[in-house]
This record gives structure tokens, C-alpha cells and sequence, in this order.
């Protein structure tokens, strides 16, 4: 784990340890956020949103939402909504989920918000997943005070296992 | 009886009219339609889910191909969910209001039931009780269907549906995105033998499908082989085989499981060449029956929306008049 001003970042050596880290995130993590998603195809972004909505305690089945662009689940009467723009051909298909009405203040996990760009929430936290020969490369950039106070939680908390 | 069906679910706008006594007579999707009439000469460029600039001039344009006037049209069928919420509205309100207009009854359809009919709109026709697998790029899901409206789940996909699969590994080797056709294309020059890829999920009991590994699998394959054709047409080829092998094992255990030997294949996964024979092989060795969709009724169209919307009228459906769409709608609800 190395933390440098507003990033954080982990080694993960396997889908184990992606696993491990988005349940991590998700104790520490008040849901009050919107979280986006860089990688490239297979690099652990929905893996890494299904271990935290499971941890959440989301008992449904998450499938991926790339076809559908969003899924919501509803956990202990919050909100999530997971998103994935990568079928997005043009940013004002948006319209089409209904975005504008949604409530900013329930957690929001966007996949490939560069398809989104302008139109979509804007992130607390950017996550970016990196593939490389030793496994992964997962960093949390903050941008908002929202994102620093939930990442600073995170490097609180103790777990050497994960880097 | 001749019932306009509306789809707006997803991508596609399909419209068509189905006739109780002659079957389909027109339809027609939005991306293969010359629409010069409606737009005096000019054709737009939509985004693929701006349903609400095309789906009147696509109503406009089956009319015509049927050579009819709206006012013989008897009842309207539209697609009520599973959908995007947007789209779905589009196609609801499209179809209340024209109902409204014209004084005749409207039906919301479930657009699962709509491709699981769809084998029906060939000459032979599945008799029920069935097994269905629906299989597509947002669905991969095995249903017993006892008959109309009586579905049980028996099993489906955890994660990513089948011809996400396909399209996410056509693009890791370099084919436009969405590119399962074009995979299944490249691995007609593929060798079997070269690589060979896991079977998800059939290593333990259940018909519950598991398709993101598969990516995994593929990413590694290619990062760890050299870039040539040949080696990208050899893991196209043995990503086919996996997902094609994976889907024989739970038909068959489906097929034992409930004692139904006729098996109906529907999505736009239903096109594909090698699952097809694959399928049918198997099926001829348990002494059932298999069917399929036309090619051009796999993917999402208008046809099974018209069609499934003409027999549950038939079958004494009452029309409701209020149109709440329902982007989450469990099959096994309908009755």
C-alpha cells in the first residue's frame, strides 16, 4: 500500500485479493458517494463492485450491468445503483435511465464514465485498475471532501494482508 | 384479429403486425428499414436508443408494407419489461395513446415471453410443455414452460450473459465491439486442439450459469501467446467451444432433470452456427426435439411482441388501461 496526497494504492495479486479489498472499502465506506470505475476489459471493475454490494449485505444475484448500462439494488434501505456506460454510443442515451432524477445522495458505482463524460455524476473517489505481470494495480484517487474522509478510513484500518 | 407489436426494450425498435389467421404480415426494425417516406428523402442518424424519434414512422411504415389503414388494426401489443425505463416508456405510451385513439385495447407484453414464442412464428412449431434457453447479450437463462404463461427458472447466468461474454472476448482480440458474430466467424478458421478453456459451472449439480471467468481465461490466453491470426482465431475457437460445450452439459441435465425432451432456442446467441449443430446432435442422441427461431428473430424485433401479444388476446386476455412499464420483471410473475 502506498498513499501519496489523494491516492492510495494496492497490489493485488489475484481476484481473491480484489475481493478482499472491496469488502475492506465497503466497512470503512459511509455509501454516500459516487465511485468511478478505470480499466480496461476483465480487470476486476465489476468484481470489485459485486464484493462490495455482497458485503453490504445484497443477497440478490449482481450480474453485470453492461447490458442493461444500470442496476440498482436496494440494501437496508439505501440506494445503490451500479452502472457500466461501455454500450453507451452517445451521452444523451442517459436520458433514457432516467438519470436526472436521481437522487446524488444514494452510492453510485459508474463503469467507464469516459462514455459519460458531462453527463453523469461527478466522482468522489476514482478507482483505477491496472493489469500488470505480477497481477494488479488498484488505486482510489479522491476528489471531493466526501472522498478524502472515506479513503482516510481506509488506511486506517489495519489489514496487512492485502498489500 | 391483427395486432401491432411495439418493441423498444433495449437497442432495437421493432414494430410489426401479426394477423390471427395468416401470421405475421408486416415488420420491420428501425436499422434496416429505408425510412425515405417518413423523413421526405433524408435519414437521420439516431442514437440506437432514441426509440422515441423513430418508432411512429417505423408504425407508419408496417402499415404501409401490410397495405392497411390504422383503423384495421384490432389490438396493440407493446413490450412492458424487462427493459432500460426510458425506452420501455417510449414504446408504452406510444402504444396506449395510439389505442386510445383508435378505441381498441392494448396489452403489455414481457419481452422474455415475446423471444421464448418467438420458434413460433415458423412453419413447425414447438408443442408445449418445453425447455427454453434464452440466450443473448443481456440474458442466459433455462425456463421450463408448461404452457402459456406458466414458466419456472430453472437456472441462470451469475454474472455475465453469454453474448456479453462473446462480444467482451471479440473485442480482447481485437474485433469491433459488438463482436460475436464476427468471433464466431474467426473460429471457423481456429484449431480445437491448441488451447483449451474451462467449462463453467458444470463440475457441480445446478443449471446456473457462470460466464466471467471465461473473460479471465481469455485475457491471460492472449497476453500470454503470440499476437498472430492464427493464434487468435485458435482461442476464438476454444472460447466458442467452451461456451457452446457449457451449454449442451446443462441442456442435457436440464432435459434429465425434468423429463421434457423438446428444447427451444431463443436470443440472439440462438444464431450461432456452432451452437445450433451442437444442440442438435445432442438432442438427436436423447431422441428429442429441438427448435429455433428464424436467424432474424433471435435478436430483439417487433414479430414475437405482435405474435405473443395476438395469443394471450385470443386466449382471453383482458387489456388493462393503465401502461406502468417494469424494467425488472421475474418471468415466472406472468400468469
Amino acid at each position: 500500500m502506498k498513499m501519496k496526497n489523494n491516492k492510495i494504492t494496492f497490489n493485488l495479486a489475484d481476484e481473491k485479493a480484489t475481493i478482499k479489498l472491496a469488502e475492506r472499502f465497503a466497512d470503512v465506506s459511509n455509501d454516500n458517494f459516487c465511485c468511478h470505475l478505470i480499466g480496461d476489459l476483465g480487470a476486476g471493475k465489476t468484481c470489485f463492485v459485486r464484493a462490495y454490494l455482497r458485503q453490504k449485505g445484497c443477497k440478490e444475484t449482481i450480474k453485470s450491468p453492461t447490458y442493461t448500462l444500470m442496476e440498482s439494488y436496494s440494501i437496508n434501505k439505501k440506494e445503490y445503483y451500479h452502472m457500466d456506460l461501455y454500450r453507451l454510443e452517445d451521452p444523451e442515451e442517459l436520458d433514457f435511465l432516467g438519470i436526472r432524477d436521481m437522487d446524488n445522495n444514494n452510492c453510485f458505482f459508474i463503469e467507464w464514465p469516459d462514455h459519460g463524460i458531462n453527463y453523469i455524476i461527478p466522482a468522489d473517489i476514482v478507482i483505477n485498475i491496472r493489469h500488470d505481470k505480477k497481477g494488479r494495480t488498484l488505486s482510489f484517487t479522491t476528489l471531493s471532501p466526501k472522498g478524502i474522509n472515506t479513503i482516510k478510513k481506509l488506511t486506517n484500518h489495519n489489514d496487512k494482508n492485502i498489500s | 384479429m391483427r395486432v401491432l407489436g411495439i418493441e423498444t426494450s433495449c437497442d432495437e425498435t421493432g414494430v410489426a403486425i401479426c394477423d390471427s389467421e395468416k401470421g405475421l404480415i408486416a415488420d420491420a426494425l428501425y436499422s434496416q428499414v429505408e425510412m425515405h417516406t417518413q423523413y421526405g428523402g433524408v435519414v437521420p442518424e439516431l442514437a440506437s436508443r432514441d426509440h422515441i424519434r423513430k418508432v411512429i414512422p417505423l408504425v407508419k411504415e408496417v402499415l404501409q408494407m401490410a397495405n392497411m389503414d390504422k383503423s384495421e388494426i384490432s389490438a396493440i401489443a407493446f413490450t412492458r419489461g424487462p427493459g432500460l425505463m426510458g425506452a420501455l416508456l417510449v414504446g408504452a405510451t406510444a402504444a396506449r395513446t395510439l389505442a386510445w385513439s383508435l378505441k381498441i385495447p392494448a396489452i403489455g407484453i414481457h419481452h422474455m415471453e415475446g423471444h421464448l414464442l418467438a420458434p413460433m412464428l415458423e412453419k413447425e412449431k414447438p408443442k408445449f410443455p418445453f425447455i427454453a434457453l434464452l440466450v443473448s447479450g443481456g440474458h442466459t437463462q433455462l425456463i421450463r414452460v408448461d404452457k402459456l404463461g406458466n414458466y419456472t427458472l430453472l437456472g441462470e447466468s451469475l454474472d455475465d450473459a453469454v453474448g456479453e461474454a462473446f462480444d467482451k472476448t471479440a473485442k480482447l482480440l481485437g474485433l469491433p465491439y459488438p463482436g460475436g458474430p464476427s468471433l464466431a466467424k474467426l473460429a471457423e478458421k481456429g484449431n480445437t486442439d491448441r488451447f483449451h478453456f474451462p467449462r463453467p459451472m458444470t463440475n457441480r449439480p445446478g443449471l446456473d450459469f457462470s460466464f466471467s471467468g471465461l473473460k479471465t481465461f481469455a485475457i491471460t490466453t492472449v497476453r500470454d501467446n503470440p499476437d498472430d491470426d492464427q493464434t487468435r482465431a485458435d482461442i476464438a475457437c476454444a472460447f466458442q467451444e467452451a461456451v457452446v460445450d457449457t451449454m449442451v452439459i446443462k441442456c442435457r441435465r436440464a432435459i434429465k432433470e425434468t423429463g421434457l425432451k423438446t428444447l427451444v432456442v431463443a436470443g440472439g446467441v440462438g444464431a450461432n452456427l456452432r451452437l445450433r449443430e451442437a444442440l442438435g446432435v445432442e438432442i438427436k442422441r436423447l431422441g428429442g426435439k429441438l427448435y429455433f427461431p428464424g436467424l432474424k428473430y433471435c435478436t430483439d424485433n417487433g414479430a414475437m411482441i405482435a405474435y405473443a401479444g395476438c395469443i394471450r388476446l385470443l386466449q382471453g386476455q383482458e387489456p388493462e388501461e393503465s401502461f406502468q412499464p417494469r424494467p425488472r420483471w421475474p418471468l415466472e410473475e406472468l400468469f
